[in-house]
């Protein structure tokens, strides 16, 4: 592995490598033409890549030879011997696998090629496998050194192994429930390693990886809390955390699982970001079709056929019920970004786009006062479902595709959102939905089982608020430590989009890390239009809000969310700043003129006559 | 994140004179006579001709910057420059044992090799005799019937997805015009590398449930079939793959081998770049990845590898290594972030990393090896120093300008 320090070799030790190579080329030799014999199945071949193996253990193809001696030999020991016989037989062959491998990766604890015999071998041994004792052993590994790569992902695909495992040998329905019980179990045994590995050393990221990774599963049990009650709240969590942190401010794997952790506490990832209700005239019709237009977060797939609508009147009455007529908002592009390279017949049934339109029936209309209900379905299929969503399922982690569902049985996620229409926003064609954060959400697997819970709570402001000050606290002490700064910037951004103090940190974070000085510029940037944005609609109380003035500010980007309240404006002027590209005024499907500066890119297709300066 | 198993030794090379001339006579016979009659001859002898290729390099690690222009001496010899020639011919007559360790992946080393001296202006002649030895030497190592793909040596028993990656990569670096590739077989061979969950496997397996398969291997796969001049779609279920790239992405930053393991710079690079290859990667860049699920997040856990001592880190926390800056920042350019990278850092480190020798290791004090050098190399082409690379294919633009030359005639529907 080129990750390893290699020894210099001093001048003396050249004969000795030389003999090293010549006994190699010696023995590849004979060991091909025990291959090229047929002699796949014998003694001697299995002798002849273990002498080579404890010359060098990292010998990518001659494991693969060996795999298929031990196959071979497996199939030839009598039937009787499978299973775990002391000593001789296949059982010994393998248990015998599993000491020269403990050897080797004490030689070589990084080589790809050893980790991945060491799991072929269990994987042979089916059910007589002692998973126990092999995390018992990376358990040893890891404390002799606490990052090895290897070593984490191998547990995870032990880990794998023994739910899958679990999941086969205790099938009908009364053990259903003892089963749940053993996998939390297991659930709270990783928990508990994860805090042993964290308290011998606060920085092993590694650690606080697995420490989210099983806290998600935990949580994604229906009605299962941990039964050792012990840091599983966020709020023992984030004390656990503070610790760290006022012992190493500059830690950066307590900050990245402190952001994580708040993000959970916060918004979910995939959000509805905003609606609008857009007019349009159809002058051969003689009357005015509308259709919502849905913002998202990141790109998903609705399932058209079984997503609605429906528009509730004031007292509650359905106004209006209304489905299947979903489409991206930028038909073209969105098939032409997934697609363009996909055969015709081969393209998904769903496309994936992070903004829809729902063109509403002929006569059917949205009232002055009213609550649209969006029933939307978004499936994994031809998209993403959202990777959130997906951690849920039971990771169907490295045992190769036996339990992965089979198509028909796509993962499936139903959200529903309320907006309602507010008194006034109305701006020419276009009427601004107020998005609800609440909602509720389900995931489905094939028609059969689905588990309904309140997955997408509204952002928890006390918790936020809370953690605000304890991060104020610490910056009083350590003013200069970047990541607090950050982490402030991250909660003003859930708490106070609109508070100046956004805009001075993310300045004062140029200057403290200046090797990440453009990603905060960005995010200056993107502060900043939001609130310029929110300023000018607002003050446009009378009529609608035409124009949009963002020139002469220092802009470097333009973020399709924090223009969207702008949405229904004719023209934008963006001009004299430095932005890159003009992708950003996608979602301003109104948009009729750009002022912009020479040599801008990408600027999207304009509604009419467009014109650009 | 070691692609493939690179080791070289340093070792001093006590050959004397008279050795080294009677090594220079047979060399030289050899490869005026190429015309051999036994065809495990030609094979030996296409194999010493790789031999030379490591050489140079290698020479390369050891004789340093400045001896950038120094490789192309040692690619043809020239008489004048004794003590060069005798560096060559020292390192040739060292290489059997340099190599015996890692025979099964010379291929990838080949990649190496030629991918640094296409960044220095270095390659043999298009239609040189060196040139056309190497390509048949690649060729040689097409596996044959009925398995395709490519193995990591000529003779080997085993084709590979990385070497078939690396092999693919040399040819087009090389303007070989891949008439002589068997495209069926080939897209045969990564076809059935693909697991039902979307990923792929290193090489041939009997069962999916044994096979050694990670986030590397998804990569090879798609840039193969791009540089093959295939369409994913038409070779292997691409909404899979891209549902494992997709699930692969960690909530606490960057992609994982598969999913639910911990973020790493070199997994991120492979999702990233196969997405960009599978999706639209003849697009312009950045945009390939606009719709990503939490691309922002990526884009910010990519950026912060980036350590105080100014060179990259592969994963959380761990000291800077001079390959990540080709990992990392090439994700970061797929991801649409090229705009924050900072160079001069990055370069400042690479400079420490550089061998008083010549060639990169992977830290300030370590020995050079071919994946540090060429990883290094292209560090400093997203700098501007050298010409600039195809962040999603790992070659310069210019070597890719030969994919969509081939991509052109029997490409699906779509313009780009």
């Amino acid at each position: 592995m080129h990750n390893r320090r290699r020894k210099a070799t001093a001048g003396e030790a050249v004969p000795a490598i030389r003999e090293k190579a010549r006994r190699v080329t010696e023995l590849l030799k004979k060991l091909s033409k025990c291959r090229a014999e047929g002699a796949t199945g014998d003694d001697a071949a299995l002798q002849l890549t273990q002498r080579l193996i404890e010359i060098n253990p990292d010998f990518a193809f001659v494991w693969n030879f060996r795999r298929e001696i031990i196959r071979t030999l497996l199939k030839q020991g009598p039937e009787s011997d499978v299973t775990e016989d002391e000593g001789g037989g296949t059982g010994g062959l393998l248990c015998d696998e599993l000491s020269l491998l403990e050897g080797a990766l004490s030689q070589s604890p990084k080589a790809y090629c050893l980790w991945f015999h060491r799991w072929w071998t269990l994987l042979m041994q089916g059910v007589g496998r002692d998973l126990g004792r092999e995390l018992d052993l990376c358990t040893k590994l890891l404390t002799v050194d606490e990052r090895n790569f290897h070593c984490w992902n191998h547990r995870q695909l032990i880990v794998a192994m023994r739910k899958h495992a679990g999941n086969t040998t205790t099938p009908g329905h009364d053990a259903n429930g003892q089963q749940e019980d053993t996998a939390t179990r297991w659930l709270d045994d990783d928990l508990g390693f994860t805090c042993d590995m964290i308290e011998r050393n606060f920085s092993n990221y590694s650690a606080w990886h697995l420490r989210a990774l099983t806290r998600t599963q935990l949580s994604c049990r229906p009605g299962q809390h941990t039964t050792t009650g012990a840091t599983t709240s966020c709020q023992q969590e984030l004390q656990w955390i503070k610790q760290g942190v006022y012992t190493e401010p500059s830690d950066q794997s307590l900050w990245l699982y402190h952001c994580w952790l708040l993000h959970q506490a916060g918004r979910p990832p995939l959000r509805l970001v905003g609606a609008v209700v857009e007019s349009r005239s159809e002058p051969d019709k003689g009357d005015c079709r509308q259709s919502v237009l849905l913002f998202f977060s990141a790109a998903c797939s609705i399932d058209a056929t079984r997503s609605r609508v429906d528009i509730h009147q004031p007292e509650g009455d359905v106004h209006a019920r209304t489905s299947g007529a979903f489409s991206p908002l930028d038909a073209d592009a969105a098939s032409q970004r997934r697609n363009s390279r996909i055969p015709r017949q081969q393209r998904p049934l769903q496309p994936s786009s992070d903004a829809w339109r729902f063109d509403l029936d002929d006569g059917v209309s949205v009232p002055g006062r009213a609550t649209v209900i969006l029933h939307l379905r978004f499936t994994a299929h031809g998209g993403s479902l959202p990777s959130f969503y997906q951690a849920c399922f039971l990771p169907t982690l490295g045992i190769g595709g036996d339990t992965t569902p089979p198509a028909a049985h796509e993962p499936a996620l139903e959200v529903t959102y309320q907006c309602d229409v507010p008194g006034n926003p109305h701006r020419g064609s276009v009427l601004h939905l107020s998005v609800k954060d609440s909602c509720r959400a389900a995931y489905c697997i094939g028609g059969g089982g689905s588990s309904v819970r309140d997955e997408m709570q509204p952002s928890d402001g006390a918790l936020l608020e809370q953690e605000l000050a304890a991060v104020d606290e610490l910056l009083q002490i350590e003013p200069n430590c970047y990541y607090a700064v950050l982490a402030k910037c991250w909660l003003l951004e859930s708490l106070r989009p609109r508070d100046p103090l956004l805009l001075a940190n993310y300045k004062r974070l140029q200057t403290l890390d200046p090797l990440r000085r453009g990603f905060y510029q960005d995010c200056w940037s993107n502060a900043l239009v939001r609130m310029k944005v929110l300023e000018q609609v607002e003050r446009a109380t009378e009529g609608p809000l035409e124009a949009i003035d963002l020139s002469s500010l220092g802009l470097t980007c333009l973020g399709e969310q924090q223009l969207l309240p702008a949405h229904g404006i004719k023209r934008i002027d963006v001009s004299n700043n430095s932005i890159r590209t003009l992708v950003g005024l996608r979602w301003l499907t109104s948009l009729e003129e750009v002022v912009a500066d020479p040599g801008v890119q990408k600027l999207p297709k304009l509604r009419g006559s467009s014109s650009c300066r | 994140m070691g692609m493939v198993l690179v080791k070289l030794e340093q070792s001093t090379y006590p050959v004397n004179e008279k050795q080294l001339a009677a090594a220079e006579k047979r060399w030289r016979q050899q490869i005026r006579e190429g015309n051999f009659t036994n065809p495990e001859e030609k094979i030996k002898k296409l194999d010493e001709d790789m031999c030379i290729m490591v050489a140079c390099v290698y020479a390369l690690a050891r004789d340093g910057p400045e001896g950038f222009k120094k490789t192309v001496d040692y690619f043809l010899p020239d008489e004048g420059k004794k003590t060069h020639r005798n560096h060559l011919l020292a390192a040739l007559h060292h290489l059997p044992s340099a190599y015996a360790t890692q025979a099964s992946n010379r291929m990838t080393l080949l990649y190496f090799i030629l991918g640094s001296l296409d960044l220095l202006h270095a390659l043999p002649e298009q239609d040189g005799d060196q040139n056309r030895a190497i390509c048949d030497w690649i060729y040689s190592c097409q596996s044959a019937a009925p398995q395709g793909g490519f193995c990591g040596m000529p003779g080997d028993a085993f084709p590979s997805t990385a070497n078939t990656y690396t092999a693919l990569a040399s040819l087009t670096i090389l303007g070989d015009g891949m008439r002589r590739l068997d495209r069926e077989r080939l897209s045969h061979f990564i076809a059935k590398q693909q697991l039902p969950n979307g990923c792929f496997a290193g090489g041939p397996f009997l069962s999916p449930t044994e096979a050694n398969a990670d986030m590397r291997f998804v990569y090879c796969a798609a840039a193969s079939c791009r540089l093959a001049g295939l369409c994913p779609a038409d070779v292997f279920d691409v909404h899979k793959t891209v549902r494992f790239i997709e699930g692969s992405l960690n909530r606490l930053g960057g992609f994982g081998q598969a999913e639910g393991l911990e973020g790493h710079g070199g997994s991120t690079y492979c999702a990233t770049a196969a997405l960009s290859n599978l999706l639209d990667g003849f697009c312009c860049h950045g945009d390939s990845l606009a719709d990503l699920d939490g691309r922002e997040r990526v884009l910010q856990w990519l950026l912060m590898r980036q350590s105080a001592m100014s060179g990259i880190e592969g994963r959380v926390g761990k000291p800077p290594d001079a390959c990540y800056s080709f990992w990392v920042q090439a994700a970061v350019i797929l991801t649409g972030g090229e705009a924050f990278l900072t160079h001069e850092g990055t370069v400042a480190f690479l400079r420490q990393c550089e061998h008083a020798k010549g060639g990169f290791a992977r830290e300030p004090g370590c020995h050079p090896d071919l994946l540090h050098t060429y990883m290094s190399l292209c560090g400093l082409s997203f700098a501007g120093l050298l010409p600039p690379i195809d962040a999603s294919l790992g070659i310069t633009l210019r070597a890719r300008a030969t994919v969509n030359a081939l991509r052109q005639a029997d490409w699906c529907d779509g313009p780009c």
